[in-house]
C-alpha cells in the first residue's frame, strides 16, 4: 500500500504531478468510453497511460493541454492494444459522404423535438441510458462526442487527439450527436417515455 | 458586408453546433443570437441542441475509483525507482 503523499513526492519529473494527475478522472472516463464501459480494461489503460505520459514527460510542451497529450497517449495506447488483440478496426468510409449526410439531417432532430416540445424528453433520461446509448455509437463517433460533450475539449484539441482535420471533427460530432439523438428517442420510445411519431 | 444579421434559417441551423461549441467567430455568433432572437423556427433547435449537451455533459460528473489512483502512484513510483537505479534508461524507448 502507498502513501499518496509520500508517492507523489517521490515522483521528481517537474510539473507532472501539478498538471496530468488531476486529469486522472477524465482520462478514466475517456478509457471507460474507449473499452466500451469495461471497467478492468478501462483501469489497466489508465495505467498504462500514465506510466508512459510518466517516462515521456519531457516530450510534452508546458503550457499546451496536458488533458489533451494524455487523452493521445491512452487513444494510442488503446488502438495498439486492439491491433495486439487482432481486432483492426475498420477502416473509415467516405468523410465526403457523412458531411454530405450531415447539412440534410436536421429533420431527424426535428421529429425528436416535436415530440416533446417541454423537453421532458431529456429529463426522462438517467446516466446508464445515456451511457449505453454512447457505447454504441461506432468508434469514430463515439470518440469525438465523447471528447466534445463529456470532457469538452474544442474541435483543434480534438483534431490533435485524433490526428484528423478539423473538418473531419466537426462532421464526425455531427453525424455522433444525430446517431445518438435517434438512439435516445428510440429507446424512449421503446420504453414507453414517448409516443412513437411514425409516419 | 451588408445585412449581416438576415442568415437564412437553413445557414443558422447549420451552425447551431458549432455556435452552442463556441467554435464560431464573434460576427458569426451575433448573427446567430439575432436570427434566433427573431426566428419562432430555429429557436427550438437551439433549446434542442442544448439540452442534448447537458444530458450528455452530465456524464463527466463520473470519478475514477478511488483505488487507482494509489496503483497509478506505486506504478509510477516504482518506474521512478528503476529510473533511480538506472535500470530503465534502454527498455521502452519505442513505446510512444
Amino acid at each position: 500500500v502507498v502513501d499518496d503523499e509520500v508517492a507523489v513526492e517521490s515522483l521528481r519529473k517537474p510539473g507532472f504531478v501539478e498538471e496530468a494527475l488531476p486529469w486522472l478522472d477524465a482520462v478514466y472516463r475517456f478509457a471507460l468510453r474507449l473499452t466500451r464501459g469495461n471497467e478492468d480494461r478501462a483501469e489497466d489503460l489508465v495505467q498504462e497511460t500514465y506510466l508512459r505520459a510518466y517516462r515521456h514527460w519531457e516530450t510534452y510542451t508546458p503550457g499546451t493541454s496536458a488533458r489533451s497529450w494524455l487523452f493521445t497517449i491512452a487513444r494510442n495506447a488503446f488502438l495498439r492494444g486492439e491491433e495486439q488483440r487482432g481486432r483492426r478496426r475498420e477502416t473509415l468510409e467516405s468523410e465526403l459522404e457523412y458531411q454530405t449526410e450531415a447539412l440534410s439531417s436536421v429533420a431527424a432532430l426535428d421529429e425528436i423535438r416535436g415530440a416533446d416540445p417541454e423537453r421532458a424528453f431529456f429529463d426522462s433520461f438517467v446516466d446508464e441510458e445515456v451511457i449505453a446509448a454512447v457505447e454504441r455509437l461506432p468508434d469514430e463517433f463515439r470518440e469525438a462526442v465523447v471528447l466534445s460533450d463529456i470532457e469538452g475539449l474544442s474541435y483543434a484539441e480534438i483534431a490533435d487527439v485524433l490526428n484528423v482535420p478539423i473538418g473531419t471533427v466537426k462532421s464526425r460530432l455531427y453525424r455522433g450527436r444525430r446517431l445518438l439523438g435517434q438512439a435516445l428517442h428510440e429507446y424512449a420510445v421503446e420504453m414507453g417515455y414517448l409516443r412513437g411519431v411514425r409516419s | 458586408m451588408s445585412g449581416e444579421s438576415m442568415i437564412s434559417c437553413r445557414e443558422a441551423v447549420e451552425k447551431l453546433w458549432p455556435y452552442i461549441d463556441g467554435e464560431v467567430t464573434a460576427e458569426e455568433a451575433s448573427a446567430i443570437r439575432a436570427h434566433l432572437h427573431a426566428c419562432g423556427c430555429c429557436h427550438p433547435h437551439f433549446d434542442f441542441q442544448k439540452a442534448f449537451c447537458n444530458l450528455v455533459g452530465q456524464l463527466a460528473r463520473s470519478h475514477a475509483p478511488p483505488d487507482l489512483r494509489k496503483q497509478i502512484l506505486a506504478c509510477l513510483l516504482a518506474e521512478e525507482q528503476r529510473l533511480a537505479e538506472g535500470g530503465a534508461a534502454g527498455r521502452e524507448r519505442s513505446d510512444e
